[in-house]
């Protein structure tokens, strides 16, 4: 391992057992958990949301029933809420007239609707307020789905125990060590700078660690780009180069 | 389904998930699924009971019946939560929410499951007050358990000093707590009686509510209790 | 918002509250700041159960319930702090002022925070008399939380080594708090309607000035059991 590493492995608190122990480990720690995410952004983030906030996958074409499927129970909780609300209001002011009771539900009906498209209008606009978290959690999940590939790699190789660019992976491990880093570098910067805007001294100093890291990232050289973990190697370069575009995006 | 899975957590393991609640994690997700897997089971027991009398019944009892649960909780809500934080309680009010959804989701979930019962005692047995008083024995003992769980739930999350300051007597709260308790029940009773009726008469046609009523559920209680014992 | 940030710390944490106020610590701002938080409050309900009557009653018992608070204080303020360092009291006017708005404060978030039942009651039941047993539940609930952390901080504010005649003292507030009471209650009465009689023409005074409160609350209670 090269010294930078090392260091840069101090500056953040999860270092990863790979350091110590073989190369073919299980890669579950370098995995960002949701739990991690959590904690690291201090939302409640799931595959579609953070908090409240609407994520941008949200709305992506695949999604698209899911979103709908919750837009119609969100619908029926608001009726459940608006009509007897509404039946209550017009049997008090209308003296416990059945005809006018019955002209006024729609009235319930409509109010469901029209908080059901408030509710999810706000969540849209706190999404876009979110905007730069979003993008850091897709590339997170990329990031995931990625570590997800090198372990399959690897139990194909040591089942064919063929000898699949071996070379390579030490370049693959290092990557994914760095990427991570700087996601988890994004994602606490993002928060500090969600939270209070002042600290810019700690703002900076995790910034010019992402800076560190990509330029160690595009410094490892992808020997064979057309191998597997070539592509993965070209893949961990292209999220830490949008990790950083994300963040010089919100420091200006 | 996403939102049955958090239910189904909170079934199986209360105590992990209220020490998520009390570590402030996940509590959006938390709050949507409880509010929509507990209206779905409040609905499906609402359409039940009002199938004893019909189709519109029917519809309109699986909204009045999540309507009765929800709201109440949605009017007594602010009570429980200033006086809390004003005896020392140091809980946000997603906490309380969450907590309070915890327990008329239990309540859904334990009434749900006795779906198949009145089912069969529906098709069965044909005489309304048979059908009322089952339905009111089994409210009072989902109701009661439910509202026992929230209780020990309540005092297990508040037991720790971090949460309350410990300037504040566990007696006085105690006895909030079991005074919110019973307001939830008196609001939930007169709501119950205002958005009457759930089940429908017999071969009568559809009321969405009961027009004649005056007065409100306890001056009828106290008039009933009256009656009962001779007086008037 | 300042305003109301303020009363959350009252809320959340009396026991630094307390001690800034022991302090004389930034008493101007957390005067005003009660002041503010608390007529708001007070206004809401107010304004909520004036919607028993509707139209201008709304507008009438939102002015006239902070009022009732907040008067029934000015009144028994200086009874209080005449009274206290003639017993050995050290702290000064603005101390008191700030105590004993920090008590009408607490009673108005409780009362704020039964607005929803109120209102839910007020939508589904109507009664007059039932409405007016509600509230004077309501408002005897809170009063005797408020006054009772009112009492309790006001031990603990003068529970140090050096305060003489404790006994004497604490008889001194329990006293107080009876006439504070007291006070409250005839301002009330006098300041009638708060709810407006159903059907009847909105009236800022009830003209008449005969009874009581207490004779009126059990003539209430009588008329709803149907005696």
């Amino acid at each position: 391992m090269s010294e930078e590493t090392n260091q840069a492995s101090q500056n953040s608190s999860t270092e990863p057992s790979y350091l110590r122990s073989s190369p073919i480990s299980n890669l579950d720690n370098l995995r960002i958990s949701q739990q991690e995410q959590d904690k690291l952004t201090d939302l409640d983030i799931s595959d579609v949301t953070m908090g409240w906030a609407y994520r941008q996958t949200a709305f992506s074409p695949q999604r698209r029933l899911t979103w709908l499927s919750e837009q119609l129970l969100t619908v029926g909780v608001a009726l459940i809420f608006c009509l007897p609300i509404t039946l209550l209001l017009s049997r008090s002011l209308s003296g416990d007239n059945v005809q006018a009771v019955w002209r006024w539900l729609p009235v319930g009906g409509v109010g469901a609707i029209a908080l059901t498209t408030f509710w999810t209008g706000y969540r849209w606009q706190a999404g876009q307020r979110l905007i730069i978290l979003s993008h850091l959690l897709d590339e997170i999940d990329r990031f995931n789905e990625m570590v997800a590939a090198v372990e399959i790699l690897e139990e194909l190789g040591s089942t064919q125990n063929s000898q699949l660019n071996l070379e390579n992976k030490e370049d693959v491990l290092e990557a994914l060590h760095l990427t991570r880093e700087s996601l988890v570098c994004g994602l606490m910067t993002e928060r500090v700078m969600r939270k209070h805007q002042r600290l810019m001294a700690r703002r900076q100093q995790m910034f010019s660690n992402i800076e560190r890291n990509l330029a160690t990232l595009q410094q490892l050289q992808v020997n064979d780009a057309a191998s597997d973990y070539g592509r993965l190697l070209n893949e961990a370069i292209q999220i830490g180069t949008s990790v950083h575009h994300e963040l010089s995006r919100e420091r200006t | 389904m996403n939102h049955f899975d958090t239910l189904i957590r909170l079934l199986r393991d209360r105590r992990k998930f209220l020490d998520e609640v009390r570590n402030n994690e996940k509590l959006e997700t938390k709050i949507a699924s409880l509010l929509v897997s507990s209206s779905l089971f409040f609905a499906i027991y609402g359409a039940i009971i009002g199938a004893y009398s019909g189709f519109l019944q029917t519809l309109s009892s699986a909204i009045k019946l999540p309507a009765l649960y929800l709201l109440t909780l949605l009017i007594c809500l602010p009570t429980l939560y200033f006086f809390d934080i004003l005896f020392g309680s140091r809980l946000n009010f997603k906490q309380y929410i969450t907590m309070a959804l915890t327990a008329v989701a239990v309540i859904s979930v334990l009434l749900f499951s006795f779906a198949p019962v009145i089912l069969f005692f529906l098709i069965s047995v044909k005489d309304y007050f048979f059908f009322l008083l089952l339905n009111v024995l089994i409210m009072a003992i989902t109701g009661s358990i439910g509202v026992r769980l929230f209780y020990k739930g309540m005092r297990d999350i508040t037991s720790t000093p971090d949460i309350v300051s410990p300037v504040v007597s566990q007696k006085s709260r105690r006895y909030l707590l079991q005074g919110w308790v019973i307001l939830y029940g008196l609001v939930g009773s007169q709501l119950g009686w205002t958005l009457r009726p759930f089940l429908g008469f017999d071969g009568e046609p559809f009321q969405m509510f009961r027009p004649e009523i005056e007065g409100n559920f306890y001056t009828q209680i106290a008039r009933s209790i009256g009656i009962f014992l001779g007086w008037n | 918002m300042n305003h109301f940030s303020v009363l959350i710390t009252l809320l959340r944490d009396r026991k630094t509250f307390l001690e800034d106020v022991r302090n004389s610590v930034k008493l101007e701002t957390k005067i005003a700041s009660l002041l503010i938080s608390s007529s708001f409050f007070f206004a809401v309900y107010g304004a909520i159960i004036g919607a028993y009557g509707g139209g201008l009653q709304i507008i009438s018992s939102a002015i006239k319930l902070p009022a009732l608070y907040l008067l029934t204080l000015i009144i028994c303020i200086p009874t209080l702090y005449f009274f206290d360092i003639l017993f050995g009291s050290k702290l000064d006017f603005k101390q008191y002022v700030t105590l004993a708005l920090t008590a009408v404060s607490v009673i108005s978030v409780l009362l704020f925070s039964f607005a929803p039942v109120v209102l839910f009651f007020l939508i589904s039941v109507k009664g007059y008399d039932f409405f007016l047993l509600l509230n004077v539940l309501i408002m005897a609930i809170t009063g005797g939380v408020g006054i009772k952390l009112f009492y309790k901080g006001m031990r603990d504010m003068v529970s140090g080594p050096e305060a003489p005649e404790k006994d004497m003292r604490k008889k001194l507030l329990q006293g107080w708090v009876f006439l504070y009471a007291l006070v409250g209650s005839q301002l009330g009465w006098t300041l009638r309607p708060f709810f407006g009689a159903e059907g009847q023409a909105f009236q800022i005074f009830r003209p008449e000035i005969s009874g009581n409160f207490y004779a009126k609350v059990l003539e209430s209670v009588a008329t709803m059991l149907g005696f």
